[in-house]
């Protein structure tokens, strides 16, 4: 290996002078090296540069090594020791930085300013976030074409995104506590900059995520708020007073009360054409969305219905009687029943293709919507498990047992744990890339925050994917 | 089976397979051009003892199926007989990588770039300064800055 040849040379300094000067003769001839002067590493690299040449006379067994001796009094010479980065074409060193892991061209980035140029090279690191992570999102793509000098910031995002990993990883977050509520705080949704929440205390309250500021207070409902969903234009709320309130996010007034419900409204899910609810009087009602009639009343759960999502006009429940189904929401049709929860159902959410749900059984069961299959049982909870949020990877869990849970989808393994983060039953949690929030009987809301200190700017997951509200209709 | 003269810049005359000049992706497209032709072809660019590297590795590859295989890109792993083969001095193998980018030899660029990639790996900076025989010119001040801007890698 050459790193052994050049790192025993050095002990041979003092025989090495004899070849010094031809060599330096000769290297003045070469013109490359001629260039390496203009650069300003020629002078410094003189004084050591031989020191391969000694070694590869001792080893005269070795023949390549003769063979570059012998050339070493021609005049087209060059030393053994190359800088290969920095006298190879910029495609080819390149290529060789393509080669190395993400934490291996950090490194070489102190090594000179040449080779920091080549570390930081923009295709080189969309290359390596684009093996780690994949392509950027539309969105992203978006926010890149409008901004030209954002192509630079691979490396940062990929910076940040191994940083927020790691985060994750090892459950490394600061917390952060929002009080303001004057009773339990039912139900919670935060973007970029705002958590929405609901409480007992019948008021919907918006608070700046990063100062934890109280921006304003809704009043509408009469009873406890138990749900609610947002997306840019509309908020839906749900009640123990049984109706469903629409809100606009530009005026924040109520839009339109929707009545008919003949108990508390326990969950909602809508976009831009449909509103749907649940309630404790075991019945599901669909809304259209634009004028607020009702549509249809989907009915066979025995029991209250805790928790609704719909995507792509298919709609899945979860029951106090135990079971999931799944609704084609233009016909009311029961397309399936998912059994094997032991007991009732608290919370459910579905991307389309996967349903996950939590249960007064303690445990969290991913089912495949296609088949009505359960493949995976994730158990660990000691208390019903009250709130749940997924995306591609994680698992996020809330239960009665005052704790929140991470799990991995794939394997079901749990992650992290967070013991009695809360003091009292948890209602609702929800998370993105950099954050879980969660509240609580305790009147508290919670935050975790993974993402302190790093830029997440050009984070480029969709920021609440199980719950992703689709754009706002015009 | 036909065979091909090859040119070094030096003047040497190598005989070689057609199917072995072949793997150069230069040379075949200068078949293709010319046609059957009895003068050699000229290399300005390759010595006779890079040539004679060159040769050697084309001949052990020249049954190897032609792939367009992206998909291994990041891994630096070496067969055995390639890694024997590229156990030469550097100037050696920076003629050889120069060689085969020259010739448009796709595979010999990668194992030579996984090469130099390997040199690389898993060492301290002052280790690669050693190893390339690289002067540190950066002012403390930069280095500081560069710190800063890796704080990242280094929290994990």
């Amino acid at each position: 290996m050459p790193s052994t040849k050049s790192g025993l040379s050095f002990k041979h300094t003092t025989l090495l002078r004899y070849f010094k000067k031809s060599a330096w003769r000769d290297r003045l001839k070469s013109p490359p090296l001629v260039n390496r002067i203009d650069e300003g590493f020629y002078q410094n690299n003189s004084s050591k540069s031989l020191t391969p040449l000694l070694i590869t006379l001792y080893s005269s067994s070795n023949l390549s090594s003769m063979d570059s001796l012998e050339r070493s009094s021609t005049p087209s010479n060059e030393v053994q020791a190359i800088d290969f980065l920095t006298e190879l074409p910029v495609e080819i060193s390149q290529l060789v930085l393509a080669y190395c892991d993400p934490d291996t061209v950090v490194m070489a980035s102190y090594v000179s300013r040449h080779w920091y140029m080549l570390c930081n090279d923009t295709p080189l690191w969309k290359t390596i976030y684009q093996e780690r992570y994949g392509l950027p999102t539309n969105l992203s793509l978006t926010a890149f074409s409008m901004n030209t000098m954002a192509v630079r910031n691979y490396k940062r995002m990929y910076q940040s995104k191994t940083l927020l990993e790691h985060r994750w990883r090892h459950g490394k977050h600061q917390t952060h506590c929002i009080q303001g509520h004057g009773d339990s705080i039912y139900c919670v949704q935060f973007d970029k900059t705002k958590i929405v929440t609901g409480s007992r205390d019948r008021t919907i309250k918006f608070w700046d995520i990063s100062s934890g500021r109280c921006l304003r207070t809704l009043l509408g409902h009469h009873a406890s708020v138990l749900c609610l969903k947002y997306n840019d234009d509309w908020l839906v709320s749900g009640s123990s007073d049984h109706s469903v309130l629409v809100w606009s996010m530009h005026t924040f007034q109520v839009v339109r009360r929707l009545t008919g419900h003949s108990s508390g409204v326990l969950d909602v899910s809508f976009d831009q054409d449909y509103i749907a609810s649940c309630s404790k009087d075991a019945t599901i009602r669909l809304w259209h969305a634009k004028t607020g009639q009702p549509l249809r009343t989907l009915r066979g759960h025995r029991g209250p219905v805790n928790a609704i999502q719909f995507k792509n006009h298919q709609l899945v429940s979860a029951s106090g009687d135990a079971t999931i189904r799944l609704y084609d929401m233009k016909t009311g049709r029961c397309l399936r029943d998912f059994v094997g929860h032991s007991r009732g159902l608290a919370c459910i959410q579905f991307d389309g293709a996967s349903i996950v749900s939590g249960s007064n059984d303690n445990d969290i069961k991913v089912w495949n919507a296609h088949t009505g299959l359960c493949t995976l049982t994730l158990t660990g909870h000691t208390g019903l498990v009250r709130a749940m949020d997924f995306d591609q990877h994680k698992i996020v869990s809330a239960s009665y047992d005052e704790s929140i849970r991470v799990w991995c989808r794939h394997t079901g393994a749990c992650l992290l744990i967070y013991p009695k983060c809360h003091s009292s039953w948890i209602f609702d949690v929800m998370f993105d890339n950099t954050k879980i929030v969660s509240t609580s009987q305790d009147q508290k809301i919670l935050i975790m925050d993974f993402g302190h200190g790093i830029d997440t700017q050009l984070l480029v997951d969709p920021p609440f994917p199980s719950r992703l509200l689709p754009p706002p209709s015009s | 089976m036909s065979n091909v003269r090859l040119l070094s810049s030096d003047n040497e005359e190598f005989v070689v397979q057609k199917e072995v000049a072949e793997r150069s992706v230069l040379i075949k497209n200068m078949l293709e051009d010319v046609g059957e032709t009895d003068s050699a072809i000229p290399l300005p660019n390759v010595t006779a003892k890079v040539l004679k590297k060159v040769i050697e590795w084309c001949d052990h590859h020249s049954s190897d199926p032609v792939t367009t295989d992206e998909t291994e890109r990041r891994t630096t792993d070496i067969d055995e007989w390639d890694q024997k083969f590229m156990e030469v001095d550097q100037e050696t193998l920076f003629d050889i990588i120069l060689a085969a980018n020259y010739l448009d030899i796709k595979p010999l660029l990668d194992v030579g770039c996984k090469t130099v990639a390997n040199m690389i790996k898993g060492k301290t900076a002052e280790e690669i300064r050693k190893i390339f025989n690289i002067v540190n010119d950066f002012t403390p001040e930069e280095e500081a800055q560069i710190r800063k801007e890796n704080e990242w890698a280094e929290d994990r």
